[in-house]
């Protein structure tokens, strides 16, 4: 049964550690430690929601925990949020998968945290903040320089296609 | 912000490395391992801190059973001595009834020898003698013959026996003279035709079986006053009751109880 689950979520949850991690090899650490925890924690399994949304949030609580004593949020002014236009934004549609996922694993660990949670997962700035242990400010800075950063990133990435 | 590139992102599958489930599945393994040698070293323990627990609660079960039927015994004890009515009961030994006690085992033994009468009988009136010295000794072993057990002997079947003991010359011997007579035997001729040889000392008590001689008492104030340990019990007493100031009357209860006391002195 185990294997069948492993089969069955085991690609979805890998793209999901490759967006959370700077490496593959990483990664795969995050796979394995994620379906451990999973495995072990089955009977916890209420059926309020969706499987397979359970499953993504103990390998996004993973990652979390995986990376929090590496990584170091910097608060910035909320001067700096949303510098980037929706039209950038929609420049990555036209990029791939795998390639979203290479440029945003080049953000740094704290940004690349945030980036993930409320752009890809849809958490509020406050559940960031309570799940990082940061202020809301602090979700909100790193958001910004990341959306900075990000917009470099594609330019370059355009340029280069 | 468009959604299509977070959807497809959201939704992307990443075909993990072939190694994976294989380093899953070890660790998993190795957890369940030692989940289950941690069990197998728990287990034990728990199941000894159980058993340890009942024993000491038996322990103390039969502690507190222990203690309660002491206190009760030791109760009763107290009340027993206490009880106005018992006082002089266990103060009056001064009885001729263990001495009916070896009549019944000799008259019993008697009816039950073929041979050797006079061997076992010796041994019966020795035994039954120490019997009576240890029950004399401490008041609270003495056992007295009951009336019915004299009215019962007195109504003794072997008295009505059809087919009697008798001498050879055809008479039930029923000389008194001839109890104490040393090293002298009598010869009987049993029921089924044997002949029996018995020490004469035992000669009435088989006339008396065969209830040639009615007079029982007799023979039992004989026995009595043959028996050593009679005679040395009524010369102690004898001298108690000579060297005392007390001079009991029938009409003073206390002076019985005094006198009795004053027998019971060791």
């Amino acid at each position: 049964m185990q294997e069948t689950l492993y089969s069955r979520f085991a690609p979805k949850m890998y793209a999901v550690c490759l967006r959370y991690c700077g490496s593959t090899d990483d990664a795969q650490d995050l796979l394995q430690d994620g379906f451990v925890k999973v495995f072990n924690n089955l009977e916890k399994y209420r059926g309020d929601g969706s499987f397979e949304g359970w499953i993504r949030r103990i390998f996004v609580n993973t990652s979390i925990e995986h990376f929090r004593r590496k990584v170091k949020l910097a608060t910035v002014s909320e001067a700096q949020e949303n510098t980037i236009e929706d039209k950038e934004w929609n420049a990555l549609d036209s990029i791939a998968e795998k390639d979203i996922i290479k440029i945003v694993q080049q953000l740094s660990p704290g940004y690349r945290q945030v980036f993930n949670m409320y752009v890809i997962e849809g958490y509020s700035h406050k559940e960031i903040s309570e799940i990082l242990g940061i202020s809301e400010g602090t979700s909100k800075s790193q958001l910004a320089r990341a959306k900075v950063i990000l917009k470099k990133m594609i330019e370059t990435n355009l340029l280069q296609q | 912000m468009s959604d299509n590139w977070q959807n497809r992102i959201f939704n992307h599958e990443e075909t993990p490395p072939n190694n994976a489930w294989e380093n899953i599945a070890k660790q998993l393994d190795a957890m369940e391992e030692k989940k289950s040698s941690v069990i197998q070293t728990e287990v034990p323990s728990v199941v000894e801190q159980k058993k340890s627990k009942i024993i000491y609660w038996r322990m103390a079960a039969a502690a507190c059973i222990t203690a309660i039927i002491a206190t009760t015994i030791i109760w009763m004890n107290i009340d027993n001595k206490n009880a106005p009515g018992n006082t002089h009961v266990a103060k009056v030994p001064v009885s001729t009834e263990p001495k009916v006690d070896n009549q019944i085992a000799n008259i019993n033994a008697n009816n039950k020898a073929t041979e050797s009468v006079a061997t076992v009988s010796k041994k019966e009136i020795f035994t039954n003698n120490k019997k009576t010295i240890d029950q004399t000794d401490s008041n609270e072993k003495l056992e007295y013959a009951k009336t019915d057990v004299v009215k019962s002997l007195a109504t003794n079947p072997a008295l009505n026996k059809k087919e009697k003991l008798v001498g050879t010359g055809g008479d039930v011997i029923n000389d008194i003279s001839l109890m104490n007579s040393p090293n002298s035997y009598v010869s009987f001729i049993g029921p089924n035709g044997q002949e029996v040889k018995v020490s004469s000392k035992f000669s009435n008590l088989v006339g008396y079986m065969d209830g040639k001689d009615p007079e029982a008492e007799e023979n039992l104030d004989k026995i009595v006053s043959e028996s050593n340990f009679w005679r040395g019990k009524f010369k102690k007493w004898r001298n108690k009751m000579i060297n005392t100031n007390i001079a009991p009357s029938p009409s003073n209860f206390l002076d019985i109880v005094e006198l009795s006391k004053l027998l019971n002195e060791q």
